[in-house]
């Protein structure tokens, strides 16, 4: 089991920065970054962190496609893989659905699939050979060239996806891997597999060798409750975030969540985390005390297949930020860094 | 007279950084790079720079909002600004044309003035207030936000323009300067001078406050011909890129150049630097001791410009570009030079 920490990067840089330092010392697998508008830039924060770190890998989690050209991608990519001295992964998407809404980008649903496999070929295209020439749907260039050149020969090329059941089996087909954000229940997990099985069956590839990475909103502390309930904050605003199938893959009606999306749309924060129940934070969170953490992944994540477990961290600073809230007893990002380096990784060394 | 220098991050990583370290010590104003494609990606190496450097600028030089969505510049903008503790500032306009065409874009028809008009007023939004909603032709938002805010108060937004003359006017109109890329002769920099006032009245500003600046290839050696001959070889990649006025401007028939663009368009590296002549190469750089360099800068600085921004070329980028050996200071060299011998004589 890999473990690795996703970080919104919502935090003062430096903040950011010591936390990839802490979690490199302390032998994360990765940190991983969303890339979205709604945050800082993460390939900035990757870039200052890339020289005062030594094996931690620094992942996109995810990056996105529909507003940002995929050679892009790749040029930046390779820029920090050069910088890191070959440490990049790419995680990519079409992109969060509540961001693509609020960018009125209409083509979001109906084809996503056909242009992240497109994606697919761009980036590692670009990446392999520093040129394209290439005439897609969603992509063309002619003669384009860059001096940006990856150190490492292959650059991890990842999908995110959490719908499925199309764009998972597109994952086990093509890529190096596929994280699944916001799943924590079992049946979800294994959905997931279900479906990479199918692709890398078309491909002749053994699924086990793929990256299968569970993206969760996560909260550890001495204190259950307090961690449990400062990621129910953050839960709730990703609810809006996940297709209605996700939703009941959880063993939740989607109907009855409409309401606390309703809310947020219309800006009432404080309204969507009320309605947001301790319940379904627990269902929609992976927080507790480190023990609790090591249950929930033996019962959920180890029997579906899933090999490597992502916590997005909840900490105190992020409660405040997003909802205004104060949370106590809940450590800050260095803080869970340790508990899970001290209390949870070693079970499934 | 500000001074600054362009970098085309094209060099190893480690490399470009010590580079912009020498520059900030030296006392550079800013160091810009250019955000396109063809490079490393430059917003990677300004945030690695960032906490290397204590008192230059950062910014993009410029950016393509034709190919780079305009409030995701703003998010890696304002990341940088907390990075550099406030020191950056961003040059745009629709992108380079070339670039643009590998992309399968044809920029006439992307109404570039209305299209740089709108990304200025989004910009500056998102910037000033880390939100925005906005109807308009080419960019629309409803209630996007983000965490990422600069700590200066504004950080500036300028336009960089080529042929004008609407687009030195728009500069003058609703932005904090234009950068003019690629132009060397008095000519030039009066015909920009001249639109900028016209866009500033139009607003009631005064173009005096403004931004304005040359952005020049440059050569600075203590051997004058070695300095001319080093700019020859990069001269023609640049004159694709100018528009015909641009070139008229410089005394240059534009029909002239087709030779060479089309022998650079076919691969033909030999033939399109033999065919770029002593005589263009000279009006199309600014190349030659200290001293020379001066004695151009000051031409410039009487139109009215105030900044001038180097594109200094270098053994490195020479070998890069052409594969051929030049013997000038390499970067770091030429940047002492220009800041022990040429950029007193404007202070």
């Amino acid at each position: 089991m890999r473990f690795s920490y996703a970080m919104l990067p919502d935090h003062p840089a430096d903040e950011l920065i010591e936390a990839i330092e802490l979690a490199d010392e302390l032998g994360f697998y990765s940190v991983c970054g969303a890339d979205e508008t709604y945050h800082k830039d993460i390939w900035s924060i990757f870039a200052a962190a890339a020289r005062s770190t030594k094996r931690i890998k620094l992942t996109t989690d995810v990056t996105h496609v529909i507003l940002k050209d995929p050679t892009i991608v790749a040029q930046q990519a390779a820029t920090l893989d050069e910088l890191s001295g070959g440490r990049v992964e790419i995680g990519y998407s079409i992109g969060n659905f509540g961001m693509l809404e609020q960018y009125h980008v209409a083509d979001k649903g109906a084809r996503s699939v056909h242009r992240m496999r497109e994606a697919h070929e761009v980036i590692s295209t670009f990446l392999r050979d520093g040129v394209i020439d290439f005439e897609g749907e969603f992509y063309r260039y002619s003669g384009l060239f860059t001096s940006a050149r990856p150190v490492q020969e292959r650059i991890p090329l990842k999908i995110g996806a959490m719908k499925g059941p199309r764009s998972f089996q597109l994952a086990g087909e093509i890529a190096d891997g596929m994280h699944q954000a916001l799943a924590y229940s079992r049946e979800a997990m294994e959905y997931a597999v279900e479906h990479i099985k199918i692709g890398a069956a078309r491909t002749d590839r053994n699924w086990q060798d793929l990256d299968l990475g569970a993206w969760m909103v996560a909260s550890v502390s001495e204190d259950s409750r307090a961690a449990r309930d400062a990621a129910r904050v953050v839960a709730a605003f990703y609810i809006s975030a996940m297709p209605a199938e996700q939703v009941e893959r959880h063993g939740i009606d989607p109907d009855s969540l409409r309401p606390i999306v309703e809310a947020f749309t219309a800006g009432d924060v404080e309204r969507g985390v009320e309605l947001t129940t301790p319940e379904l934070g627990d269902r929609l969170s992976c927080a507790g005390t480190p023990e609790e953490i090591v249950e929930k992944i033996r019962a959920d994540v180890v029997p579906s297949g899933f090999n490597h477990v992502i916590f997005a961290l909840t900490d105190p600073y992020l409660v405040e930020q997003w909802s205004g809230r104060r949370v106590e007893n809940v450590p800050s990002l260095a803080g869970q860094l340790r508990l899970i380096h001290d209390r949870v990784m070693p079970h499934f060394a | 007279m500000r001074f600054s220098y362009v970098t085309l991050p094209d060099y190893p990583l480690t490399e470009s950084i010590e580079m912009i370290k020498t520059a900030d010590e030296l006392g550079y104003h800013a160091v810009y790079s250019v955000d396109e494609t063809w490079h490393k990606d430059m917003w990677i190496l300004f945030a690695a720079a960032a906490d290397k450097t204590t008192r230059i600028r950062f910014g993009p030089n410029l950016t393509p909002i034709g190919l780079r969505e305009p409030t995701l510049v703003c998010q890696a903008l304002a990341t940088l600004d907390e990075l550099t503790g406030g020191r950056t500032e961003c040059v745009f306009s629709i992108g380079n044309f070339g670039l643009l065409h590998q992309y399968g874009m044809d920029w006439s028809k992307m109404k570039p003035l209305s299209r740089v008009k709108e990304a200025h007023h989004v910009m500056r939004t998102f910037l000033d207030t880390g939100a925005i909603t906005f109807e308009g032709e080419f960019y629309r938002y409803n209630g996007l936000f983000t965490f990422a805010r600069p700590v200066q108060e504004r950080v500036p937004l300028l336009i960089g323009a080529m042929r004008g003359p609407k687009s030195f006017q728009v500069a003058g109109e609703i932005s904090d300067g234009c950068h003019h890329a690629l132009s060397y002769s008095k000519e030039a920099y009066e015909y920009m001078v001249e639109n900028v006032k016209v866009g500033a009245e139009r607003a009631g500003r005064d173009w005096r406050q403004l931004d304005l600046g040359a952005w020049c290839v440059t050569v600075c050696g203590p051997d004058s011909a070695e300095a001319k001959r080093t700019a020859r070889t990069m001269v023609a990649f640049y004159i694709s890129a100018m528009p015909n006025e641009q070139l008229e401007r410089h005394g240059i028939d534009p029909a002239d150049m087709a030779p060479i663009v089309e022998a650079l368009g076919g691969g033909e590296l030999d033939r399109a630097l033999e065919l770029t002549s002593p005589e263009v190469a000279e009006k199309l750089s600014i190349a030659g001791t200290p001293e020379e360099c001066a004695a151009r800068i000051r031409e410039i600085e009487s139109t009215g410009v105030n900044h001038m921004i180097l594109c200094i070329t270098d053994p490195a980028i020479v070998k890069t570009f052409t594969g051929r050996d030049v013997s000038v200071p390499d970067c770091q060299g030429q940047l002492r030079l220009i800041a022990e011998q040429v950029m007193p004589a404007f202070a």
